[in-house]
């Protein structure tokens, strides 16, 4: 597989620059895409030697007809926001075994009980509830950016499904705190629409870190490998 | 030949099986594997096989990792346990799906 002849580093910057400019941003897509059209480039100017690099290259472009690279880019999105669900599943699951589940069930009820007996507390579990989504908010953002930098400004497939899969769930899930704190009607402050909120919360931000430092992780390793 | 409208459903199979037999494989290396195997009566494009090796990635049949080879980065998949289950099943309903589909079609092997 042409395993003895390769591209100048010049030529493979020149196609992975190509991949971004054809909206390929993530790292590791691009990785994949610039291996493979490296290796189409090359059993080109086997069969036609005298052909130049860039000719060989638009000639191999050429043939993923009009719409190049969208579909691998626009089945890849899709792929991905079903990775950030399915990774944050995952991490659910691990959640999930039994000395966990009984202590969060143990936990919840506790909870439910509290907020049902003290009526006073149900408002501050709610002002609770919003301040655990902007923390949770804010540490996404800081683990971004700081795994922004891992590669220089490079983004990861994981990172990209984690920070639009969790802004949805945000923009989704906050809708219901907001508006109670809004209204400011104590009737719908019903410590069964409070405790599984605050849980769900808790779980959901935990899975999201998680999720995070796995994208760190992956940039790390693609940077040890590329010195 | 016309394999486009044939190998869609069967693209799954068909990646797990070429991994499961060959250790670890990278993108490209697959689409040859299959013009070579096929005599070039079967191509996979590039447009159908990544989302396909992402999917298994997602679900936890396939694992990757990024190599450098002289300079060149490339990612390569490996099969999971839960993707070495798949092949296992897969192969015996696919022998079944054929020996079905012979009994329908009467097939003969093509002849050049």
């Amino acid at each position: 597989m042409n395993a003895s002849k390769n591209l100048s580093a010049e030529e493979l910057r020149f196609i992975d620059g190509f991949c971004k400019k054809k909206d390929i941003k993530y790292v590791d897509l691009r990785i994949e895409l610039v291996d493979h059209l490296a290796e189409l480039v090359l059993a080109r100017q086997e069969k036609f030697p005298n052909e130049n690099f860039k000719d060989a290259f638009y000639a191999v472009y050429k043939s993923y007809g009009i719409f190049g690279f969208l579909d691998v880019a626009q089945e890849h999105e899709s792929q991905m926001q079903k990775r950030y669900w399915r990774e944050i599943w995952r991490y659910t699951k691990q959640w999930l075994t039994p000395p966990k589940v009984v202590l969060t069930f143990a936990l919840s009820i506790g909870l439910y009980f509290i907020l049902d007996t003290f009526e006073a507390l149900r408002y501050p579990s709610l002002i609770l509830l919003l301040a655990l989504f902007g923390l949770s908010i804010g540490l996404t953002v800081m683990q971004f950016l700081r795994n922004k930098k891992i590669l220089n400004g490079e983004q990861s497939i994981l990172m990209g499904g984690a920070h639009q899969g969790f802004f949805w769930f945000i923009y989704v899930f906050m809708q219901i705190p907001l508006r109670l704190v809004l209204r400011g009607d104590e009737l719908n402050l019903h410590p069964g629409l409070l405790t599984p909120m605050l849980v769900i919360t808790i779980i959901f931000g935990l899975a999201n870190y998680f999720l995070q430092e796995k994208a760190k992780t992956q940039l790390q390793d693609l940077k040890a490998q590329m010195l | 030949m016309k394999s486009k409208r044939y190998i869609k459903g069967f693209l799954e199979d068909i990646v797990l099986h070429l991994i499961s037999e060959n250790e670890e494989m990278y993108g490209y290396e697959m689409t040859k594997k299959v013009q070579e195997i096929t005599n070039g009566v079967i191509t996979v494009t590039e447009g159908a096989l990544y989302p396909i090796l992402h999917k298994l990635e997602n679900e936890n049949k396939l694992s990757a990792t990024f190599k450098n080879e002289s300079g060149r980065m490339r990612k390569y998949y490996k099969l999971t346990p839960e993707g070495g289950k798949t092949v296992t099943t897969g192969s015996t309903e696919l022998a079944e799906f054929f020996a079905g589909m012979q009994q329908i079609f009467n097939l003969k092997p093509a002849t050049k």
